[in-house]
């Protein structure tokens, strides 16, 4: 059958794209590979211009790829199952974006062109290294276009082709009809949580960090492979540098987004997802120390290959934990399998044997030199914690994989945050004291002072003791799990400010008498952000207060037995509720269908200090994909000292989102009645009157019903209202209940034009938890500073590289 | 003993005292029946909501209140009480992951997960349902 205004050629172009894509994926190695061990100068040379042009078209087909599934994304083109799936026709531009790689194939694409354009990059300025790292990024991209090949080897289906169409995908009746795009009136949406704008920066970040994550290991294996034991540890740090900084902020981007759009009340849920990305981050975190260590001595050279390695073997091992549904019942973030399983786990063993396999050959001829002095020591020390810590999380995160390796039933423990914080809290001692110590020998021994040992005791005793003050001035006292973990608390708090202390007064001393640039001092800048993050992380978690208790037992439910108090509190709309310093109460929602999301307005009036008072718009979003209901967003209130958090747990089904049912839309004058079938018995009617004053101030609305009550409501008419625009709406309920929510306009002088929808329900109550956060704001920043100390530490040691 | 073998030795420690204390966090899937057997153990229940009783959720009254009856796979059956607000998809889910205890009475839900029925497997199947009926 021919099928009409279809628009097939992007898809094929597309397709063609990736197939293109992954031959020359295929030729990178191999022509990169030859570039070694040719005899004379013009073979190499010329080997290297094919090798180029073969790198160029894959670059270009990469770009086309994306540029054709922006496309069907961008018009709409429901004709692809992709832009169906995952697109709708409401969406702005910058939600398209989301769309493209809400999706498997769209994330793995973006993937793809990140490492080809890094590439790129890596080209142009480590000349030396090209034709060694090339064929690894070569093999990498084989791997990832495979996923998006969706070809049929006989019976085997590999990958999953983004270009498929509807049609070709699913077996509906609808596709007997030539015109069935006719009516296919719009795609299933984006899911209503990823429409947040952390949504569109969030995964390109993590993504452009899973990246970075290749370059330092493709450099290792290629220097390896070609026998180059110590010349790559320069290179490596530059790009390692890199990868930690963006990986790190993509992580935290994920994370406030969690924050501003997810409802489990805070930033991070320990959820396996963002384990998974936060282990490459940790070991990333544990290479560039040792890296930085390496440069000058290769005591821990073979440990920082591994860790470099196990780095990209992590970000491997996540995709695959994340995208194989292995999951399940254990995260929310929920991907589908996609019967790419078998391949993931393929791409995941050639690259763990592959790499492991060249680092066991080569490990023997490693150098290694057994000059040790206290950095090296103290360093070596807080890698050990990173690595450690790294190897606890992905453990804990392995369960479902162990359940199915085993057949084993084990559920996660009961308090799954608990389960983790009680570990991680010694991670952080570790981390604060071994890398304040390292720094402070460090700078000793740069600046080459005699009798050291003197002045770092007393930069450190000064540090030491401004902690303990500031801890006496902000005690933490965290015991909902005992006084084992409150100290353990304590000692975190106290260190964390300890690295803080150490890290800004040498800077200062730098700055002051030796007059450094701030561009080299990344690490303690980084330093600096870390600590901030720590005591960030410490401060809001632990003083996390729950605002809404609901301690009114005033239920015939029989709660009286339950001693604790509970977080939900129901706000009946114009009844103010006293929460700690705050009174609070609902005032309106917003009723009118805002990009799909209805706006609640809460009042919270502080009761001292009404400079201090604030207005949260929490809100609630309609889900689509064919699921029902709403997602709530929540909405925060950000002062310096902290964050008022709140969000909608349970609201009656708005009306006015989605589909109304328009029942009436026509005018209406003074003295006129209109009539309108009655929502529930489609036999009786109903009849609105609208009465004008006389000195025109309001209008009285009358609804009659079938029985003949009738119920009004007066409205007062704002002066001089602009003719064509909405004056008003609202609801009339009748004798059973039922709401009709009535908007009208001025048409002329006299005549109103009047539109009537059915509601299913007055939303006059709200129910909703609200939280204190004290000191969020310190996460935030600690993370951005921690970011620039990475980048000017990257750029740095890119600058002043011989 | 060489340096490297006494830190490995330490490393080895610490994770063998860590995984004895997280193994012992750890917790079970229990059918209802099961989970019967040892009350006031924490455990998972995968179950589906029993359509024929009543929800109790009234939020302006009590919003922490929620009482419903489910029931697993081997056709036992038991009284929830979730001191929560109501999960808003609730009478939809096809399936329910229960966290919590069991007493003499029901089951004290801690924790509830949904599984909807679209967002699964039966994707596909829904999405051609969906094409078949609502093109207008």
């Amino acid at each position: 059958m021919d099928y009409l205004n279809e628009t097939l050629w992007v898809g094929k172009l597309g397709h063609a794209g990736i197939v293109l894509a992954w031959v020359s994926a295929v030729f990178i190695p191999v022509f990169y590979w030859q570039i070694h061990g040719q005899k004379s100068s013009q073979e190499t040379r010329n080997w290297q211009i094919w090798a180029r042009i073969t790198f160029i078209i894959h670059l270009i087909s990469n770009l086309l790829v994306f540029a054709c599934l922006l496309h069907i994304l961008y018009y709409h083109l429901f004709e692809y199952y992709y832009a169906y799936q995952h697109s709708s026709k409401n969406l702005s531009l910058k939600f398209i974006l989301s769309s493209l790689w809400e999706g498997q194939e769209g994330s793995f694409l973006l993937w793809a062109l990140w490492n080809t354009i890094l590439a790129g990059i890596f080209i142009l300025t480590e000349k030396h290294w090209e034709s060694r790292v090339m064929p690894i990024i070569g093999l990498m991209q084989i791997f990832l276009y495979t996923m998006l090949l969706g070809i049929w080897i006989g019976e085997i289906h590999i990958g999953s082709n983004p270009f498929v169409l509807l049609r070709n995908q699913l077996d509906a009746p609808l596709f007997e009809q030539s015109d069935y795009l006719t009516k296919l009136a719009d795609g299933r949406g984006l899911n209503a949580l990823l429409q947040n704008y952390w949504m569109i920066i969030h995964p390109p970040i993590l993504f452009l960090g899973f990246s970075l994550c290749l370059f330092p290991f493709a450099t290792i294996i290629g220097a390896l492979c070609s026998k180059e034991y110590i010349t790559w540890t320069k290179v490596t740090l530059r790009w390692g540098l890199l990868a930690t900084g963006v990986l790190g902020l993509g992580i935290m981007m994920g994370a406030a987004w969690a924050y501003e759009s997810l409802t489990f009340g805070g930033y991070w849920a320990w959820d396996p997802v963002e384990n998974a990305s936060l282990v490459p981050w940790l070991l990333l975190l544990a290479a560039i120390h040792l890296n930085l260590l390496c440069i000058k001595n290769t005591k821990h050279l073979r440990l920082c290959i591994l860790l470099y390695i196990f780095a990209l073997l992590s970000v491997l091992y996540s995709t695959y934990l994340t995208r194989s549904g292995i999951l399940g019942n254990t995260s929310v973030h929920s991907f589908t399998d996609l019967g790419m399983n078998n391949l993931l786990l393929i791409f995941l063993g050639v690259f763990t044997l592959g790499s492991l396999g060249i680092y066991f050959i080569r490990r023997s001829y490693l150098p290694k030199q057994h000059q040790y002095g206290q950095v090296e020591l103290y360093l070596f020390l807080g890698t050990l914690v990173l690595i450690l810590s790294a190897l606890l999380i992905s453990l804990q995160t392995s369960l479902p994989v162990i359940n199915k390796i085993f057949h084993s039933q084990f559920a996660p423990p009961k308090d799954i945050e608990y389960s983790f914080n009680q570990h991680q809290v010694f991670s952080i001692w570790g981390i604060c004291l071994f890398s304040s110590l390292a720094i402070l020998i460090l700078y000793a021994r740069q600046q080459k002072i005699n009798n050291y040992y003197k002045k770092l005791a007393l930069i450190g005793v000064i540090s030491l003791g401004l902690s303990i003050l500031i801890y006496c001035l902000s005690p933490v006292f965290y015991d909902k799990y005992g006084v084992v973990f409150a100290w353990a608390i304590i000692i975190a708090y106290v260190l964390s400010f300890f690295m803080l202390c150490t890290n800004v007064i040498l800077l200062a001393i730098i700055f002051l008498y030796n007059k450094g640039k701030l561009l080299k001092q990344g690490g303690m800048i980084a330093h600096i952000g870390f600590a901030i993050l720590i005591i960030g992380i410490l401060i809001s978690s632990t003083g996390k207060k729950v605002l809404s208790w609901n301690v009114d037992n005033f239920s015939p439910l029989n709660m009286q037995d339950e001693e604790k108090p509970f977080e939900n509190l129901t706000l009946i709309k114009g009844i103010p509720v006293r929460m700690g310093n705050y009174q609070v109460s609902y005032i309106a929602d917003s009723s009118a269908d805002l990009e799909g999301k209805i706006y609640y307005l809460i009042n919270f009036q502080h009761q001292l200090d009404s400079d201090l008072s604030f207005t949260l718009k929490p809100n609630i979003i309609r889900n689509t994909k064919g699921m029902e209901g709403v997602s709530p967003n929540p909405d925060a209130k950000h002062r310096w000292n902290g964050d008022i958090f709140s969000y909608l747990t349970f609201l009656s089904e708005p009306d006015s989102l989605g589909k109304n049912m328009v029942e009436y839309n026509g005018n209406i004058s003074s003295g006129k009645t209109i009539t309108i079938k009655a929502k529930s018995n489609s036999n009786s009617q109903i009849k609105i009157q609208l009465l004008k004053d006389p000195n025109e101030q309001n209008i009285k609305l009358i609804l009659i019903d079938s029985d003949g009550n009738s119920y009004n409501k007066t409205i007062l008419l704002p002066e001089n209202k602009q003719i064509g625009k909405a004056d008003f709406w609202g609801r009339i309920r009748d004798n059973r209940r039922e709401y009709y929510q009535i908007q009208l306009k001025k048409h002329t002088q006299e005549i109103y034009n009047i539109h009537v929808n059915y509601t299913e329900k007055q939303t006059d109550f709200i129910t909703l938890k609200v939280y204190e956060f004290p000191f969020i704001m310190l996460v935030w920043i600690g993370v951005i500073i921690m970011s620039l100390g990475f980048f000017s530490s990257a750029y740095a040691r890119y600058k002043y590289r011989q | 003993m060489k340096k490297t073998h006494i830190l490995l030795l330490i490393i080895l420690s610490l994770v063998t005292a860590w995984l004895i204390s997280y193994s012992s966090s750890l917790t079970t899937y229990d059918t209802i029946q099961s989970a019967r057997t040892k009350p006031g153990q924490y455990v998972h229940i995968i179950a589906s909501i029993d359509r024929s009783k009543p929800i109790i959720y009234n939020p302006l009254l009590a919003p922490n209140y929620l009482e419903f009856y489910a029931q697993d796979s081997s056709g036992y059956n038991t009284k929830v009480i979730y001191h929560n607000v109501k999960p808003t998809e609730l009478e939809q889910s096809a399936q329910l992951l229960l966290k919590g205890s069991m007493n003499d009475e029901y089951f004290d839900c801690q924790e509830i997960l949904l599984k909807c029925p679209s967002k699964y497997k039966d994707e596909r199947s829904s999405l051609e349902n969906q094409l078949t009926f609502s093109p207008k």
